[in-house]
C-alpha cells in the first residue's frame, strides 16, 4: 500500500460553517445576547444556575431509551446525499448512509468506513466492503450499490457538486460525455469487493470516498437522483436509520438495527432539534432541554462553562474570514495595492477586539491541524507606512474601493467597519456595502460581480488540494480570477504527489505565494463553542466534523 | 340575514378570483425579479462554477424554461390544488409543509390576539371615562412601554428568568407536540406573554381614543340629559360605537395570525409560517416562497370580508347590499 496523504477540510464544511455564521451571528442576535447578559445581571447574580429540576421537562422516554436532544442552528435542507452540501445535511448523511472511507476526526486522515480494507496502489484503488454491512432494511451493501452510487455522482443529470471529486477515475469524463454507459474504471470484482482505477494520479480520491454515501441500487435505479422523493424517507447503511421530519422542528433517526460494526450504538434516539437563534442555544444548553449544539451563540461562553452539567469546548480553528479581491478590478489586479490593504489591517487588534476573546487572527488558506499547514508562515507585516507608501506608489490614493460582506453576519460587518477606518490611514476610501446571503453568493460565484468580498468564498481548507479549484487560472471556484502560471505550476503538481513528505514542501510553496500575493487576505478565524451535557461520554470533538460526527460511539456517562 | 347579504358575499366572492391572479403575477415576478437564484443558493459559494453545471441544476429545478411559461405552468398547477414540491425542506409538497406549521402558528397567535383585546378593551373603556385620572396616565404609560419593548429581548428575559432561573417554564418549544396537554401549556405561557404585550398596547390605545371620542358626541350628551344612567350611557350607547372602529384595527392585525413572528418564533424555537416563509426566501426557494404568499394572501382576503360583514352586523347604519347606505 503507498503511502497516502490524509486529506482534510473539504470545503463544504465551511461552507456550512459560513451559511450558520450567517445566522448565529447575526445583529439581533448579538443584541439579543447583550439584552439576555443584561437581563441576567438585572435579575441576580445566580441567573445562569441551571437547577436539575428542568429535567421535568425531558422526554420520558429516556427511562427507557437511550435518546439524545442534538440543538443545531440552520436547519438541513436536504438529506439526499448526492446533493448534501452544509454541515448540517453532511453531518445526516453521514449518520443515515455512514462513509465508503470516513476522515479521523481529529488528525483529518482518511480511516476504514463502509469499507473495512482498502489499498490504494499506484492508480488503482481496492476496496473491501464490510462483509456484515447492510442497510437499514436488512438488505446487503454491495460492490453494484458502490458503483451505482459512484455513477449515480457522475452523472451530469444529477446535479452533485461531487462531480469533480471522481473526474479522475478512469472512464469516468466518457460517462458525463454519454459516450459510454458506465464508468469503465470502476470495476464490481465480487459482491464486496470494488477496484477503481484513475486516469491519473489523484492525491485527494481517498479523502473523496467519504462522500460515497452508499444508497441501494435495487431501490433507485432508473430513479431521479436528483429529487427522487425516495429521498424523503431513504434507506442507508448509517449508525442510525431516518424515522420522521419535521421541518424547522425535530429530524428524527432511530438506531439501524442492522448496523454492521460489532459494537452498535448505545444511543437508540437521536433528536436533530432546529433552535433558530444561538442564543435561545445557549438557553436551551443552559435550561437542560436540549444535550448538546455545536452552535451555541460565543457571548454565552460564561454562563455555559459556569454550569457544571456542561462541558464547553472551543474547537480547533478551521475556517478563515478575510478579503477576497477581484483581480479584474483596474487597481486590484495590480498586487501591491492587495499587499497595500492587507498591511494596514491589523488583525491580531480585530481578534482580540471583535470575535469575544475567543477568535484567532489567521494566516494562510490551510487550517492549522492539517499536515499541509506551513508552522513557519508568517503573514505580511501590519505596516501602516510601509503601506501608505505601496498603495502610493501604485497611483491608488484617494480610490474608492466597494467591500461588501453578507448582511446581518455581526462578525463580518464588524471587520467591514474596522476595515473602512484602518484604510482611511493609506489613502483608500472604502464603500462599505452589506448585501442579502443568496444575492451575495449569485453575484460573486455567477456573474463575478464584486470588488472586495468577505467570507470564505476561497477559504481555509483542510483539504490543500482543493486550493486547486480556488486559486488555480482554470479553478472552478477560482472567484477572484487569479492566475499566477508558478502558482498554476504548483497547484497541479500537489494535486498528483500522493506521498505526504513529497508534497508537503510543495504546499508550503504554494502558501508563501498566496500570502505575498495576496489574492484573498486570510485575516481571522470564527469561534465556536462546541458544549455536551456531561451526562455523555465517547465523543471525539472535531474543527471541522464538529461535536456528533462519531455519534455511533457515543454512549451515557455512568 | 337577509338575501342581499348573501348576494353581497357572493359578488365579494367571485371578486377574490381576480384579486388572487394579480395576486399571483405580482409575487411571481417580485420572487422571480429578485436579486440571487436558487440554483447558486443551494449549490453555495465553492459549487462547479461552470455555464452547463448551473444549466442542469437550473432544468432539475423547472427553471430553465421562459418566464412566461413558468409562470403559466405554476398557475395552471395552482388551480388544481398543486403548489408544487419545495427545492429545499426535504423536498416536501409546499402544502404539507404549510400545513406542518399552520396550526402552531394559528394557535399562538390567535390566543394572543384574542388574549390582548380581552384585556384591552375593558382597560381601555375604564382608561377613557377617566380621563387624565392617575390609572389613565398610567394605563398612556405602560401601553407606551409595551409597545417600545422590543419583543426579542423581553422574551430572552423571560426565557433567563422563568426558565433557567426559577425552572419554571420550558424554554425551547420544539418537541411539545409529543406532552399531554397537561405538561404543554406550559410551552404558550413565554411566547404568548411576549405576543400579548404589544397587542395589550397596541389595542388600548385606539380603544380609548376610540371611546373618548364616542363619549364626547352630542349624542351622548342628550343621552345623559334624558337621565340615562351613567352605566347605561356608557355600556348601551357609547361602547357599541366606539367597537366600530375597533374591528378595523383588529381586523388589520388579522393578517398577522397567519404571516407569523419570526423573531419569536425563532427565539422559542416555535416552528411556524413566518420561520417558513423566512428561510424559503433565504434559499430563495421560489414554491414554497409563492405557496406561502398565496395561502396568506387569500386567507387575508377572506377575512377583509368577514370584517366588512362583521361591520354591518354591529353598525346598522352600514347597509350592505348596495342599498341605501345610511340615513
Amino acid at each position: 500500500m503507498s503511502n497516502y496523504r490524509d486529506s482534510s477540510g473539504q470545503k463544504r464544511f465551511q461552507v456550512l460553517s459560513r451559511k450558520t455564521l450567517t445566522k448565529m451571528a447575526n445583529r439581533r442576535q448579538i443584541l439579543a445576547a447583550t439584552a439576555g447578559v443584561g437581563a441576567a445581571s438585572l435579575l441576580g447574580t445566580q441567573a445562569f444556575a441551571s437547577p436539575s429540576r428542568q429535567a421535568a421537562y425531558q422526554r420520558a422516554a429516556a427511562q427507557e431509551e437511550l435518546s439524545i436532544i442534538i440543538g443545531t442552528l440552520g436547519e438541513a435542507p436536504t438529506i439526499n446525499p448526492f446533493k448534501a452540501n452544509d454541515s448540517e445535511e453532511n453531518w445526516r448523511c453521514v449518520q443515515l448512509f455512514d462513509e465508503l472511507l470516513r476522515i479521523d476526526p481529529v488528525t483529518y486522515e482518511p480511516i476504514p468506513g463502509v469499507a473495512s480494507d482498502f489499498t490504494l496502489d499506484g492508480l488503482t484503488l481496492s476496496l473491501t466492503i464490510h462483509p456484515d454491512a447492510r442497510f437499514s432494511d436488512g438488505s446487503d451493501v454491495t460492490a453494484d450499490d458502490v458503483k451505482f452510487t459512484i455513477e449515480g455522482m457522475l452523472n451530469p443529470a444529477t446535479a452533485s457538486i461531487r462531480q469533480a471529486k471522481y473526474i479522475s477515475i478512469a472512464g469516468a469524463q466518457e460517462y458525463i460525455d454519454g459516450s459510454a454507459d458506465s464508468v469503465s474504471g470502476v470495476t464490481v470484482v465480487d459482491p464486496k469487493t470494488v477496484t477503481i482505477e484513475l486516469a491519473e494520479p489523484d492525491a485527494a480520491i481517498l479523502y473523496n470516498m467519504r462522500f460515497v454515501r452508499i444508497v441501494p441500487k435495487a431501490q433507485l435505479e432508473g430513479k431521479d437522483l436528483a429529487s427522487d422523493p425516495w429521498f424523503q424517507n431513504p434507506v442507508g447503511a448509517g449508525p442510525f436509520a431516518f424515522e420522521s421530519w419535521t421541518t424547522g422542528a425535530d429530524f428524527v433517526m432511530v438506531r439501524n438495527e442492522h448496523y454492521f460494526e460489532a459494537n452498535k450504538p448505545a444511543i437508540q434516539r437521536v433528536t436533530h432539534r432546529v433552535i433558530a437563534d444561538a442564543q435561545s442555544l445557549v438557553v436551551a444548553l443552559l435550561n437542560n432541554e436540549i444535550d448538546g449544539s455545536n452552535y451555541p451563540s460565543p457571548s454565552g461562553k460564561a454562563e455555559l462553562e459556569a454550569n457544571p452539567d456542561l462541558v464547553v469546548m472551543v474547537p480547533p480553528f478551521n475556517s478563515a474570514n478575510g478579503w477576497m479581491f477581484n483581480t479584474r478590478h483596474e487597481l486590484l489586479a495590480n498586487r501591491d495595492v492587495r499587499r497595500g490593504i492587507t498591511m494596514a489591517l491589523d488583525r491580531a487588534q480585530f481578534a482580540a477586539d471583535a470575535l469575544l476573546g475567543l477568535g484567532e487572527p489567521a494566516v494562510g488558506p490551510i487550517a492549522p491541524g492539517s499536515w499541509a499547514f506551513d508552522t513557519t508562515l508568517e503573514p505580511l507585516p501590519y505596516d501602516v507606512d510601509a503601506a501608505r507608501e505601496l498603495i502610493k506608489g501604485a497611483g491608488a490614493e484617494g480610490a474608492q474601493i466597494k467591500f461588501v460582506v453578507n448582511a446581518g453576519n455581526i462578525q463580518r460587518e464588524d471587520w467591514l467597519i474596522y476595515t473602512q477606518q484602518a484604510l482611511q490611514e493609506i489613502g483608500i476610501e472604502v464603500v462599505p456595502e452589506t448585501s442579502e446571503w443568496a444575492t451575495l453568493v449569485s453575484a460573486v460565484t455567477e456573474r463575478k460581480e464584486f470588488e472586495v468580498c468577505g467570507g470564505d468564498f476561497a477559504g481555509v481548507t483542510a483539504e490543500p488540494s482543493e486550493l486547486f479549484e480556488d486559486f488555480h487560472t482554470e479553478g472552478t471556484s477560482n472567484y477572484s480570477s487569479y492566475s499566477n502560471p508558478d502558482l498554476d505550476a504548483l497547484l497541479e503538481q500537489a494535486r498528483v504527489t500522493i506521498d505526504v513528505e513529497e508534497a508537503k514542501p510543495i504546499y508550503a510553496e504554494i502558501q508563501k505565494i498566496l500570502v505575498e500575493e495576496v489574492p484573498f487576505m486570510f485575516a481571522w478565524y470564527r469561534p465556536f463553542l462546541h458544549t455536551i451535557n456531561q451526562k455523555w461520554t465517547g465523543y471525539t470533538d472535531s474543527g471541522q466534523e464538529g461535536l456528533f460526527y462519531t455519534l455511533k460511539d457515543w454512549t451515557a456517562a455512568e | 340575514m337577509n338575501s342581499s347579504i348573501w348576494a353581497y358575499i357572493a359578488r365579494r366572492t367571485i371578486f377574490l378570483i381576480p384579486l388572487l391572479l394579480g395576486l399571483s403575477l405580482v409575487m411571481f415576478l417580485i420572487v422571480h425579479l429578485a436579486p440571487g437564484d436558487p440554483a447558486t443558493a443551494m449549490l453555495g459559494p465553492q459549487a462547479p462554477s461552470s455555464p452547463e453545471f448551473l444549466e442542469q441544476t437550473r432544468k432539475n429545478m423547472g427553471l430553465d424554461k421562459p418566464l412566461p411559461i413558468q409562470y403559466l405552468v405554476w398557475v395552471g398547477n395552482l388551480v388544481t390544488g398543486d403548489f408544487g414540491v419545495a427545492y429545499s425542506f426535504n423536498g416536501k409538497p409546499v402544502l404539507a409543509l404549510i400545513g406542518e406549521r399552520f396550526w402552531g402558528t394559528v394557535q399562538l397567535q390567535g390566543i394572543s390576539l384574542l388574549l390582548g383585546i380581552a384585556i384591552a378593551i375593558p382597560i381601555g373603556i375604564v382608561s377613557a371615562t377617566r380621563q387624565y385620572s392617575v390609572l389613565d396616565n398610567s394605563v398612556t404609560v405602560s401601553s407606551f412601554i409595551g409597545l417600545a419593548l422590543p419583543n426579542f429581548w423581553l422574551a430572552l428575559l423571560l426565557q433567563i428568568w422563568l426558565g433557567v432561573q426559577l425552572g419554571w417554564l420550558p424554554t425551547i418549544s420544539t418537541g411539545q407536540a409529543g406532552e399531554p396537554w397537561s405538561e404543554r401549556w406550559k410551552f404558550f405561557i413565554m411566547p404568548v406573554i411576549v405576543l400579548t404585550l404589544p397587542n395589550i398596547a397596541y389595542f388600548v390605545r385606539f380603544m380609548r381614543s376610540s371611546m373618548l371620542e364616542v363619549i364626547n358626541q352630542d349624542y351622548i350628551t342628550t343621552a345623559r340629559a334624558k337621565g340615562i344612567d351613567h352605566r347605561g350611557v356608557l355600556y348601551g350607547h357609547a361602547l357599541r360605537n366606539a367597537l366600530i372602529p375597533m374591528i378595523t384595527v383588529i381586523g388589520l392585525q388579522l393578517p398577522r395570525i397567519l404571516g407569523g413572528a419570526v423573531i419569536i418564533e425563532q427565539i422559542f424555537a416555535w416552528p411556524g409560517i413566518g420561520l417558513l416563509a423566512w428561510d424559503a426566501i433565504g434559499r430563495r426557494d421560489y414554491p414554497v416562497i409563492l405557496g406561502v404568499t398565496m395561502i396568506i394572501g387569500a386567507a387575508i382576503m377572506v377575512v377583509n370580508v368577514l370584517v366588512d360583514l362583521v361591520y354591518a352586523l354591529v353598525d346598522p347604519r352600514i347597509a350592505i347590499g348596495g342599498g341605501s347606505a345610511s340615513s
